[in-house]
């Protein structure tokens, strides 16, 4: 499996990936947006604002889910040293925090209508802002080195630290920080809510599936621009150095 | 553990020769302290509310404030890539860095501590309030050089420092403020406290550990 940890022998491979990827993503998003916003029922409670729901939960999915993968190429280059693990690092950084923002606003935006408020400091949505934090921290720890390498080792180092420190951070917050907070807003959210009704979980598990292969498309495209770029970084160098 | 010694007693009196973090962090600290009633009211009721939480947040951007230049002089001077040469396990060098920073810009916080307490109108024992600030500037102290470590040759050193620290502090200010906060109850419990001491027993022995690997990827 290392072998494709080569970047030569990946791109024999991330092309593939790439257009199945898309393709998936094209119908799964498709299929899954007609599901969320018509055939879909509204909700008794929430109406048609349940529909932003849709985006908003594989948003959030996607944000975690994204986090542990760095946290795993973070374990690999540290361990292993493959480049192609820092480049990932690198690739995934920003899509992440801009799925995490993307939860963030879908959120506010639903909190709107349903609670009366775009923001409460309730313990999920501060913990997702952090997560945020984290993001924008290993982005911005990447690009602050003139050599790309060291920048690509110390965000692992970052990615790895935050994910020791990301599960202490959301349960103090979750455990401890709500102590003060009113727990009727956190008992509506509709996560926790008993069940949910298989017309609404089908376009759900969809469109984060969809979101998922979007994810995988874009996250390959941005890899292959990081290797693109360092095959010029080092070109460059060589015309300088004679 | 010459090593540590002697890095610990370089910093010492490095600091104390310059005229001193050691004396600038706690009027640092009192100055926040007396932002507070200013921007909130002079209403002690309101202040002790809130006391738990602002008193945690003071003395955590007192925290960040020596981070930025705890390695950089060392490693412009070629300190770090002497000692790297030497047989001695760099640990030795970054526990001495660590004791160096805690009585530096730890240590005054928590003297301090209980008399910012009593300004802000908390009740609480004075022992107490020391039990809770020791393993709470020692977090700060040692999850701050992580960071610093971590931002060592990055450009912007300073911004990033406090973009990549702030977050890694939360749970010590929570638990910190918890902790404050049900010692002014009628039931007094410890438990926040205690989470503080056990975060402290999993972050001591690891931090000289990861900023030796991130000191060694620094120099490379």
């Amino acid at each position: 499996m290392f072998g494709y940890a080569n970047p030569k022998k990946y791109k024999t491979l991330s092309h593939y990936i790439f257009l199945t990827a898309v393709i998936l993503a094209t119908l799964f998003l498709g299929f899954g947006l007609y599901l969320a916003l018509i055939a879909s029922p509204p909700d008794y409670q929430q109406s048609e604002t349940v529909r932003i729901m849709y985006v908003h939960v594989p948003a959030a999915w996607l944000s975690m889910f994204i986090y542990v993968s760095m946290a795993v190429a973070a374990l690999v280059l540290t361990i292993w040293k493959h480049t192609l693990a820092g480049f990932y690092i690198r690739a995934a950084a920003p899509i992440g925090a801009a799925f995490t923002a993307a939860c963030l606003i879908s959120g506010a935006l639903w909190g709107q209508p349903t609670w009366g408020t775009w923001w409460v400091w309730d313990a999920r949505l501060t913990s997702v802002l952090i997560l945020f934090f984290l993001y924008l921290g290993a982005i911005a720890l990447n690009n602050a080195y003139d050599n790309p390498d060291k920048g690509n080792q110390a965000s692992a180092w970052l990615v790895l630290i935050g994910s020791v420190n990301l599960p202490i951070i959301k349960f103090s917050v979750e455990w401890w920080n709500t102590l003060h907070q009113p727990a009727s807003l956190t008992s509506l959210s509709k996560i926790t809510s008993p069940g949910i009704h298989p017309d609404m979980l089908t376009p759900l598990l969809v469109m984060a599936f969809g979101f998922l292969c979007l994810y995988g498309a874009m996250v390959i495209l941005r890899l292959d621009n990081e290797i693109l770029g360092r095959k010029i970084h080092v070109l460059r160098l060589r015309t300088i150095n004679g | 553990m010459n090593h540590l010694n002697a890095t610990m007693l370089k910093d010492l009196k490095t600091d104390f020769r310059h005229g001193g973090q050691f004396l600038f962090l706690p009027a640092f600290f009192l100055l926040i302290v007396m932002l507070y009633p200013l921007g909130l009211g002079a209403n002690l009721k309101v202040l002790q509310t809130a006391a738990p939480g602002l008193l945690m947040i003071a003395a955590l951007l007192a925290s960040l404030l020596p981070l930025e230049k705890l390695y950089i002089d060392d490693m412009k001077d070629g300190t770090i890539d002497l000692l790297m040469l030497s047989p001695q396990p760099l640990s030795f060098y970054s526990t001495g860095k660590i004791l160096a920073h805690w009585i530096i810009a730890g240590l005054p916080l928590v003297i301090m501590s209980p008399v910012m307490a009593m300004m802000m109108g908390l009740s609480i024992n004075w022992p107490d309030v020391l039990l809770i600030f020791i393993p709470a500037t020692l977090l700060f102290v040692l999850i701050g050089q992580i960071a610093a470590a971590l931002s060592l040759g990055a450009r912007r050193g300073s911004v990033l420092l406090a973009l990549l620290v702030i977050p890694l502090y939360i749970p010590v200010l929570i638990f910190g403020a918890g902790a404050l906060d049900l010692l002014q109850t009628e039931n007094p419990t410890k438990g926040p406290m205690l989470f503080l001491w056990a975060g402290l027993a999993f972050t001591l022995p690891v931090t000289p550990l990861v900023t030796t690997k991130l000191l060694k990827m620094q120099m490379d």
